[in-house]
């Protein structure tokens, strides 16, 4: 028996192999500050992570804080309009540059001793530069850090720490045609993150709530309250009766495909809670953009539910963003999604987001208590393993070869799991 | 917050967490001329039209250059003849 909460010692490869089989994880993954800090390592320094999205810094020289797991990212905009991603630590003495969340600056002084920074980075000067030789002296001094590989899809700002690996398309594989399907719903095709953002911090392993966005067993259970009040139908869709799948679309990502039931139903923006009527300016809009049948198709199908792998997720209507802390607190970073060029639907967004996730919001609530009490119940001794093999059995193929399973199954933890290996244990693959 | 001086119409403050400046057009002059406060000094700065032209058309490698503390403010006592030395001049003159 291995104590919860302390990994075998083993090779770290190794160890993490014999953490994760295919139908069940040991508890210690959500645990084990030494797991975490390898997951720091090979999966939040490593892959892509994504890190913002370009309508947060729309006018040159605007400046936004953002992050890498625990690291402090400044998302910047040159002059010439181009996206750059630098670290938050001066490099003299390492203090934090900035501190506002965000701003208009083309150079970062830092508040310690003034050394200043343009914001691509590069050192401009020190105050009293004699003490360094003078303005040739600066050259041997650092600059702030970069992101080495900074890369856009659709608006959203992704970041890698690492020098080499993937392209960011290869990192997203399918999940971009969902950045596409959610862009599609702008009349402009243009998705805008102006909303604001709100923190949600839990006392949790960054892994549960990976595992919970995705996982369409427990929206009946946990959600039923704010289901009750709000006359909402979503939480049938969630159900072995419902035409909706889960699937797994490799690299991490799995999403609930509800678009068969808003098909079904047949109604445009039905996947909103919404009617045509309510928001008339935006179904012409999108009518007179995409033409009458392509529109109306856009907006019966709705917006996608994906989690794209480690850290963003887009739950229709909204955006989160999970940034770890450590082995037991969590970050999510919360926003209405907003279309360009759709004010009376954005309108009716920010309205049910604050219903939702906002600070007094019942959705994100709920989810926040499972995440907390979750936390505290695998750090018991026993049984050591976390079950996942909900529907293993009527595991599917489509038509386009990716793994699905009914609404309800824990087709999204399987696969998750499967791609932290290739990570964490890269030389062996699944256990 | 910091209180917005001068005899000059429209003012208003440029702000971030790195600098605040009160800016304002001032008519004391025989012609209009941009007055510059930085507020946490108190220093002052005035600008004419020329100038500010040039600094519209000044390559970006200027600003970048204007951006060294060592150039002005912070600049080491024996490192020579320094570019105009900038006020202070107090608010309400």
């Amino acid at each position: 028996m291995t104590a919860v909460g302390e990994a075998p010692e083993r090779a770290p490869g190794e160890r993490v192999r014999s953490l994760v089989r295919p139908d069940r994880v040991h508890g210690s993954l959500y645990t084990d500050p030494t797991i975490f800090a390898q997951e720091l390592e090979h999966i939040w320094y490593t892959t892509w992570v994504y890190v913002g999205h370009v309508s947060e810094i729309p006018q040159p020289k605007d400046y936004v804080r953002k992050s890498i797991g625990p690291q402090q990212v400044i998302m910047t905009r040159d002059r010439e309009g181009e996206v750059h991603l630098v670290l938050n630590r001066c490099a003299h003495r390492g203090n934090l540059v900035c501190e506002a969340p965000s701003g208009n600056s083309g150079s970062f002084r830092c508040p310690y001793h003034g050394w200043t920074f343009s914001n691509t980075g590069e050192l401009l000067g020190a105050p009293f530069n004699k003490g360094y030789g003078g303005k040739e002296g600066l050259k041997e001094l650092g600059n702030l850090a970069r992101v080495p590989r900074v890369a856009i899809h659709r608006g959203f700002v992704f970041g890698s720490l690492a020098e080499d690996g993937p392209s960011l398309a290869e990192h997203l594989g399918p999940a971009a045609d969902r950045l596409d399907q959610l862009a599609r719903l702008s009349p402009e095709g243009e998705v805008e993150l102006t909303a604001g953002f709100v923190q949600h911090e839990v006392n949790a392993n960054w892994k549960m709530l990976v595992e919970n966005e995705t996982d369409g067993y427990h929206p009946q259970f946990v959600h039923s309250s704010i289901f009750s009040i709000s006359g909402s139908s979503i939480g049938d869709l969630y159900s072995d009766k419902s035409t909706a799948v889960t699937r797994a679309l490799g690299g991490g990502h799995s999403e609930n495909d509800l678009s068969p039931e808003f098909r079904r139903l047949g109604v445009p923006m039905g996947w909103a809670g919404t009617l045509e009527s309510k928001i008339p300016d935006y179904v012409a809009s999108m009518r007179e953009t995409y033409g009458p049948q392509t529109g109306d198709e856009i907006m019966i199908n709705g917006s996608p539910h994906i989690m794209i792998f480690p850290n963003l997720f887009v739950a229709e209507i909204q955006l989160f963003q999970i940034q770890p802390l450590a082995v037991d607190r969590t970050i999510q970073h919360v926003t209405a999604i907003q279309f360009k060029g759709a004010p009376d639907l954005n309108r009716r967004l920010v309205t049910q987001c604050v219903g939702s996730v906002g600070p007094a919001g019942m959705l994100l609530a709920d989810d926040a208590e499972m995440y907390e009490r979750n936390q505290r119940g695998v750090a018991q001794l026993q049984p050591e393993w976390l079950d996942l093999r909900r529907g293993l059995h009527r595991e599917s193929t489509d038509d386009d070869g990716f793994t699905i399973g009914t609404a309800t199954d824990e087709i999204s933890m399987r696969s998750m799991w499967k791609h932290y290996l290739t990570l964490m244990a890269p030389q062996g693959g699944a256990a | 917050m910091f209180e917005v001086p001068g005899s000059g119409e429209s003012p208003g403050v440029v702000s971030s967490e790195f600098a605040a400046v009160s800016v304002s057009i001032d008519h004391d002059g025989n012609s209009a001329r941009l007055r510059l406060e930085d507020l946490r000094s108190g220093a002052v700065r005035f600008v004419d039209a020329l100038e500010l032209e040039s600094i519209v058309w000044a390559p970006e490698g200027w600003f970048r250059r204007l951006m060294d503390p060592s150039l002005h403010r912070w600049r080491d006592a024996d490192a020579g003849p320094g570019i105009e030395a900038v006020g202070p001049e107090r608010p309400g003159r």
